[in-house]
């Protein structure tokens, strides 16, 4: 079968957009993956690796292959910083955007980082990587300078390249698009309205956080004054399995993170005191044991979540909890609390399931079949955004809409 | 385009993968164990129906991708039959669980599986039924799926008292927690135990009594029941032993037909063009079955569909070198290497339909007879000749990196400005099997004063055991730098991810001050 004429847009540029690009581009079909931020790789590729001197399969390699094979693979536009207006037409659809560049021209940026010393805003410019795994560096508006009052064009000027432009506008556009995978993920769930003090308390971080500083530091630190900490906590199933919030599901991944991650602390800083505060444990094969061998890695299980955490002096935390053990109400000190944040549905899943014709669940996720009543073929979903995944069923579930999209395009509408 | 695919196993897994590519023209041989039964396969809308062959085992696979020759033990005769793919796709065995609770199947005792059948659990409204699932073993979501259907049918159909009592409830797939409030709400009671071992005793009527204690309330709690059921656990398909070594797969931890290692997701084996599907490679949910059998069925059509490697990509063995050590057919993990019969004698060589260019046969060769583009003495000199972009006083240090891992995390080091030791020489290779002995020498010849190989994480090699080999050349070398005088700290593994890029930084970092401390 002939794909060459065939135009399929790919919404989303985590682990699932990747991998569907991937297989639908080597099938010769031209694929636009559109992505929001100014970088592709989604959640899984801000996780940190969490093998001690062996892998313990968390997967977040995978999603570096993936962006190293759409590097690759041709036929495949990447347009980062792209967001959907309005989608209109049955096949071809025409999807209205509009998309901007975080201010630098990535054909021109060699990545050389000087913008990076000169900037007077933290955390404005981030360096991440493009699909080409070029050397790219975003502006962030709500942090820059230049967009607060003009006031600052340091890294502008600094830019031996030229590939700087503050000023650069918006494009609006239309795009036509024979069929249409919508990968957009999840978004982690906010713990600032838990009782916990996030957001408030230094030393409360969520697990993802946590990814981002393994990544960055070999060795620990606790935020409030960077000391490698003594005593941790891992509270699971923050904003999951929560029938007051209504969020009645398992977001499946958290236990495994949170057991790799205490594990690989562990392993580097064994002086490291660890706690798990959990409800069932949601691990699955071998390296997991929930069994009588669980205590082996030497981590506290205790099976409750906490009440209310209290910020004493010196950024310590008592974590208040009612403890199965004695029945009784109990409160243990922390310098440092993971939160186990889990997977709920993106605030813009409506706005996607309006544009696309695609059915909203209770849960807030989208389901995978297209409305009844839907005018539009040739949509598509994959992914987390269907509800919580791990980075393996991602990989599938892209691998199962790639397949769906190209039966599609080759109009028998046949399985597989 | 015609082709042959063997899908070995019983099941609805196998069934499906089995319709869906005989739908898509593909010739098909569904090869069982069991004998007729089960589902009828559907009648694809072209092609051929699929050929079925009952009662018949395994018995031979020879030959690599696109090139299977097969044969098939039936009835005392042995069938031959070539395919240029294969699938396993075997069903799994449930293990029950008496004893983890005290107790022995009688009439009023069964296990999951069987409590399904009709007339083995025959509750009157009313009765109490009692679910006992992972007190002390280990269960898994479909396990759970499986209690949790059973739950449901009771409650609504057979009007029970229902009591689920679990050491660890594993709802970690879609739907099972809502399913779990729905069933509360309905009037199930769920009750979990940590660490307490509850009393059961069979009563003189029959029924069970369990004693425990109610965690959240804090009292104790009695259950009589007039049904128990029990959970069970999900193990490999016994045939799954017999399987591994004939097809050459390996297996993960618990003994299923895929390793463990996260880059052959989500039906690919060590072997090209040998598949694994449904509860071959791991435990699914009912519910999964049909997408399994899809991906199943994409995965095995993609392989069909994409042109065989060129010889060109693959390692290749000069015949007049050749000693037929078969050095090179012990430790392909790919069981890309094969034997063949001439007039002269044995031939080895490589199929480059299965060859992954990964280069440990190259790197363990003694007589030096293979080649594979990339990784040959000639090509690594000239790596290590060309001049360092700036000249510096720090020690040189050469890196052989595996593709990848180590060197995609050397590209990620330097995207994000990681300090790197200036006087660094990295040599990507496809794997860090692929480095021989000769290499970390002839690297010292060239005026390295440090040789650093990095490899993937044990358990994450592409290549299974690449890791390991490179470890093992190191080793080797570092003998000879002892016996020369020379200090084995000049020689050095790294395991790595494709994302450590700090790591990779912090690594290379450390061994400069080693070699550094050396000069000293």
């Amino acid at each position: 079968m002939n794909f060459q004429d065939s135009a399929v847009a790919v919404v989303g540029g985590g682990v699932t957009g990747l991998t569907a690009a991937e297989l639908l581009a080597r099938r010769g079909i031209a694929v636009t993956l559109m992505e929001k931020s100014p970088f592709l790789g989604g959640h899984a590729a801000q996780l940190a690796c969490k093998a001690i001197d062996a892998c313990v399969q968390c997967g977040a390699c995978v999603v570096e292959e993936k962006l190293r094979q759409v590097g690759r693979v041709p036929g495949i536009t990447v347009w980062s910083g792209t967001h959907i207006d309005a989608v209109q037409g049955t096949t071809p659809l025409t999807i209205e955007y509009h998309r901007h560049t975080f201010g630098v021209d990535r054909t021109k940026c060699d990545g050389c980082g000087q913008c990076l010393e000169h900037c007077p805003a933290a955390g404005a410019l981030v360096r991440g990587r493009g699909a080409d795994l070029m050397p790219v560096v975003a502006v962030r508006r709500e942090l820059c300078h230049f967009y607060a009052d003009e006031s600052c064009r340091r890294c502008q000027e600094a830019c031996p390249q030229g590939a700087i432009d503050l000023a650069e506008v918006e494009q609006r556009g239309r795009l036509t698009a024979d069929a249409v995978l919508v990968a957009t993920g999840f978004t982690p769930f906010d713990p600032t309205p838990k009782p916990y003090g996030y957001g408030r308390f230094k030393n409360v971080v969520t697990l993802l956080d946590l990814e981002h500083r393994l990544r960055r530091q070999t060795l620990l630190t606790r935020p409030s004054d960077d000391a490698p900490p003594q005593r941790m906590a891992y509270i699971q199933c923050v904003g999951s399995r929560d029938t007051q919030l209504g969020h009645n599901w398992c977001s499946q991944i958290c236990c495994a993170s949170a057991l790799r991650q205490a594990r690989l602390i562990r392993a580097r800083q064994p002086q490291i005191d660890i706690t798990l505060f959990y409800i069932d444990l949601q691990t699955v094969g071998q390296p997991f044991q929930s069994g009588p061998d669980a205590d082996a890695d030497g981590l506290h299980r205790v099976r409750n979540i906490p009440a209310d955490i209290i910020e004493k002096a010196g950024g310590e935390l008592a974590v208040i909890y009612f403890d199965p053990r004695t029945r009784c109400s109990s409160e243990d000190r922390f310098d440092m609390v993971v939160l186990s944040v889990g997977m709920t549905p993106a605030a813009d899943n409506h706005r996607l399931a309006d544009h696309f014709g695609l059915v909203l669940a209770e849960s807030g996720f989208l389901s995978r079949a297209p409305a009844a009543n839907s005018p539009a073929r040739g949509i598509f979903c994959a992914g987390a955004v269907q509800g919580p995944m791990r980075i393996a069923e991602s990989v599938r579930d892209a691998s199962r809409a790639a397949g769906e999209i190209i039966s599609y395009l080759s109009h028998n509408g046949d399985l597989p | 385009m015609k082709s042959n695919v063997l899908i070995y196993g019983d099941g609805a897994c196998a069934h499906a993968i089995a319709g869906r590519l005989s739908h898509r023209q593909v010739s098909v041989c569904l090869a069982m164990t069991g004998g007729a039964g089960g589902q009828d396969l559907p009648a694809p809308l072209v092609g051929d129906r699929p050929q079925v062959i009952h009662h018949t085992r395994l018995a031979q696979v020879r030959g690599t991708a696109g090139d299977f020759r097969v044969r098939l033990a039936a009835a005392g005769a042995m069938r031959e039959l070539s395919a240029a793919a294969l699938v396993i796709s075997q069903s799994a065995q449930q293990q029950p669980t008496f004893s983890a609770y005290g107790l022995v199947p009688g009439p009023r005792v069964v296990r999951l599986s069987e409590a399904d059948q009709e007339g083995r659990l025959a509750p009157n409204a009313g009765d109490t039924v009692l679910l006992l699932n992972s007190w002390e073993t280990e269960s898994h979501p479909a396990v759970v799926d499986g209690l949790l259907r059973l739950s449901e049918g009771l409650i609504r159909n057979k009007g029970v008292r229902l009591f689920y009592l679990t050491g660890n409830l594993k709802v970690a797939a879609t739907g099972l927690e809502a399913r779990c409030e729905a069933l509360k709400a309905a009037g199930a009671v769920f009750v979990k135990l940590t660490g307490q071992q509850p009393s059961i005793v069979r009563l003189d009527d029959g029924r069970i009594r369990v004693d425990c204690t109610d965690e959240l309330l804090n009292l104790p709690l009695t259950i009589i029941a007039d049904w128990v059921v029990v959970d069970e656990t999900v193990v490999p398909n016994g045939e799954s032993d017999h399987l591994a070594p004939l097809l050459g797969l390996e297996r993960d931890a618990g003994g299923f037909l895929q390793s463990g290692n996260v880059h052959r997701l989500p039906h690919h084996t060590n072997r090209q063009g040998i598949f694994v599907a449904g509860l071959s490679r791991g435990i699914i949910l009912e519910a999964d079955i049909e997408t399994e059998a899809g991906s199943t069925a994409r995965a095995v059509l993609d392989f069909l569909n994409t042109p065989l490697q060129a010889d060109a990509a693959a390692a290749q063995i000069n015949q007049g070198r050749c000693a037929r050590c078969l050095t090179c057919y012990r430790l392909c993990p790919y069981g890309a290497v094969s034997i063949s019969d001439f007039e002269e004698g044995p031939r080895v060589s490589v199929a480059a339909a299965a060859c992954q260019g990964c280069g440990i046969c190259v790197a363990a060769c003694p007589a030096v007879a293979i080649e594979l583009t990339g990784v040959n003495g000639r090509e690594i000199a000239a790596q290590l000749a060309k001049p360092l972009p700036v000249k510096t006083q720090e020690p040189f240090i050469a890196a052989f990196c595996c593709a990848r891992s180590a060197e995609a995390a050397h590209q990620l080091a330097r995207t994000m400005g990681w300090g790197l030791p200036t006087a660094l020489r990295v040599i990507a290779v496809p794997c860090g099997g692929s480095v021989a002995v000769a290499h970390l020498m002839a690297a010292l010849e060239q005026g390295a004063e440090g040789v650093l190989v990095g490899t993937c994480h044990d358990g994450n090699c592409h290549s299974e055991s690449g890791n390991r080999r490179a470890r093992q050349r190191i080793a080797q070398a570092q003998q000879l730098l002892t016996a020369a005088g020379i200090d084995r700290r000049r020689l050095c593994q790294v395991s790595l991810a494709a994302n450590q890029g700090r790591r990779f930084a912090e690594a290379l970092t450390a061994f400069q001050s080693e070699l550094r401390s050396l000069k000293a």
